[in-house]
């Protein structure tokens, strides 16, 4: 697909990998400031709390230090779970309403292989294209945490807002984006 | 006047929606915060670019900002800093990290604030220098806000400090070889073979098919028995995939080949070159359809003329 070329939501692949899925899942979908819950309300109210009760060790859901290859298999098997009942259905989602109502962009990049997507739930999502494959893959997922507003203060309009202000500022700086 | 600069232009057009919305009622905090945000981005525009002056009372631009929370500097420089450590695609949080730093400081210098402004902007950009090989995917975006941006800007430093990454490690970034003039292949495929070949023994067959074939993964290790990385078959494509940990900082193993090997001798009989896909630190290696003849191996083994079960299996990294 050309930069520009409206994308196929179901042509493009989750996240690839195993690890990929993991920290993703450990950095955004168990950060409190993205509020996941207000996409996910079936998501635990502590995630966290949960991933250790499921057998993850704290030192093992630090957001810096974490890697899928460094954690017990319980620990794996819960947060993996975690992304395909939570994470990839909500950016899934963010794909295909982002490219419905024309929210989406090419970045300007060295590459100019990758396009981002601002969903209707407030989920950012950036897909790129392996340059030997031609295969596109989500390269990354997580909700834009809104400024100027107090935490307790934050709505899902107000994430809504920020995922497609974040998208004109990455897409216009510049040149047009696509 | 208007401007052709496409983020000057788009910040005039969202302005002019927010301000008119604040007529009729005041805007919800992180609306005024984006207000203050596209408002500096105009006052700190450079007169070249031609922007309209927005003639915005200074009674209005206190009445924003009373009705907003700004960010608290030290923790937007806290997020920069794991962006930075995470490895993670350039363009999502990182990008994002660096924007958070250019919104407030901008809106502190519209505040009166301008001292502030410069103490975060210099601590993001000394935050940044230490990553050169992280922000290498985004001087093209520090270039055009530079170009956005007068050079006096507080806001300036931070992408400033993107602009004088080493030049060296923009290397990784060079274009492949197919899209580079013939003349420079020679440079290339020098730099190419100066990376240290790692090897990696694959188990046999039947192993390989009955340890991962259920979705578990299996480790592997090099010829030098240190862990690998693990093997699996993904349940999404059918296909086995390696997975690997790179080092930090190691941008050389993006090629990589399956050898068959003569089991006596050890000498390769043909290699294939497989699909790879990196994610940060972490590599994925397709060995292809893991079910039948579609495969990376026995589509090398046909080429060679042996049976699967002769013939030992190796991945090998940048073995040119």
């Amino acid at each position: 697909m050309r930069p520009g070329t409206r994308p196929d939501a179901e042509a493009i692949g989750d996240l690839a990998g195993r690890a990929s899925r993991f920290t993703h899942v450990i950095k955004h979908l168990y950060a409190r400031d993205e509020r996941w819950s207000l996409v996910a309300p079936e998501l635990a109210a502590q995630p966290v709390q949960a991933a250790r009760e499921a057998g993850c060790r704290a030192i093992e859901l630090s957001a810096g230090r974490s890697s899928y290859h460094g954690v017990c298999l319980a620990c794996q098997e819960h947060v993996l779970h975690d992304h395909d009942r939570f994470m990839r259905p909500a950016y899934r989602r963010a794909l295909a309403t982002a490219i419905a109502t024309d929210r989406w962009g090419t970045l300007k990049d060295s590459t100019r292989v990758a396009d981002a997507f601002a969903g209707d739930n407030g989920v950012f999502v950036i897909a790129r294209r392996n340059a030997r494959t031609g295969e596109r893959n989500v390269a990354t997922a997580y909700r834009v945490v809104p400024r100027g507003v107090r935490p307790d203060k934050v709505s899902a309009e107000d994430f809504v807002k920020a995922a497609i202000r974040r998208l004109y500022d990455k897409t216009s700086l510049g040149e047009e984006g696509r | 006047m208007n401007t052709d600069h496409p983020w000057l232009r788009k910040a005039q057009g969202e302005l002019s929606g927010l301000l008119a919305g604040e007529r009729t009622r005041p805007l919800p905090p992180a609306d005024a915060y984006r207000a203050l945000v596209l408002l500096a981005r105009l006052r700190q525009a450079p007169e070249a670019v031609g922007v309209a002056t927005h003639t915005v009372p200074a009674e209005v631009i206190q009445g924003l900002a009373a009705r907003c929370t700004l960010p608290d500097g030290e923790d937007l420089l806290a997020a920069l800093d794991g962006a930075f450590g995470s490895e993670s695609e350039p363009a999502g949080e990182l990008l994002d990290a660096l924007l958070d730093v250019d919104d407030l400081t901008g809106v502190l210098g519209l505040l009166g604030r301008d001292a502030d402004a410069r103490v975060v902007s210099a601590q993001a950009a000394a935050i940044t220098s230490l990553h050169p090989e992280r922000v290498t995917p985004l001087v093209p975006w520090s270039d055009d806000r530079l170009a956005s941006l007068r050079p006096d800007a507080p806001t300036a430093a931070v992408w400033l400090a993107i602009r004088h990454a080493p030049a060296e490690l923009i290397a990784p970034m060079l274009p492949a070889p197919d899209e580079i003039p013939p003349g420079a292949h020679r440079t290339l495929e020098r730099l190419r073979r100066s990376a240290r070949v790692v090897r990696i023994p694959l188990p046999d067959l039947p192993r390989l098919a009955a340890r991962s074939g259920g979705g578990e993964s299996f480790a592997l290790h090099d010829a030098e028995g240190r862990p690998a990385g693990d093997c699996y078959v993904d349940p999404g494509t059918g296909q086995r995939v390696i997975e690997l940990r790179l080092p930090p900082g190691d941008t050389s193993k993006q090629r990589v080949w399956l050898h068959v090997l003569d089991r006596g001798s050890g000498r390769s009989l043909g290699r294939e070159e497989l699909v790879v896909a990196r994610d940060g630190r972490d590599l994925y290696i397709s060995l292809g359809d893991d079910a039948g003849a579609e495969s990376a191996r026995h589509r090398l083994a046909a080429c060679a003329g042996v049976r699967l079960d002769d013939v030992d299996l190796e991945l090998r990294f940048d073995d040119e």
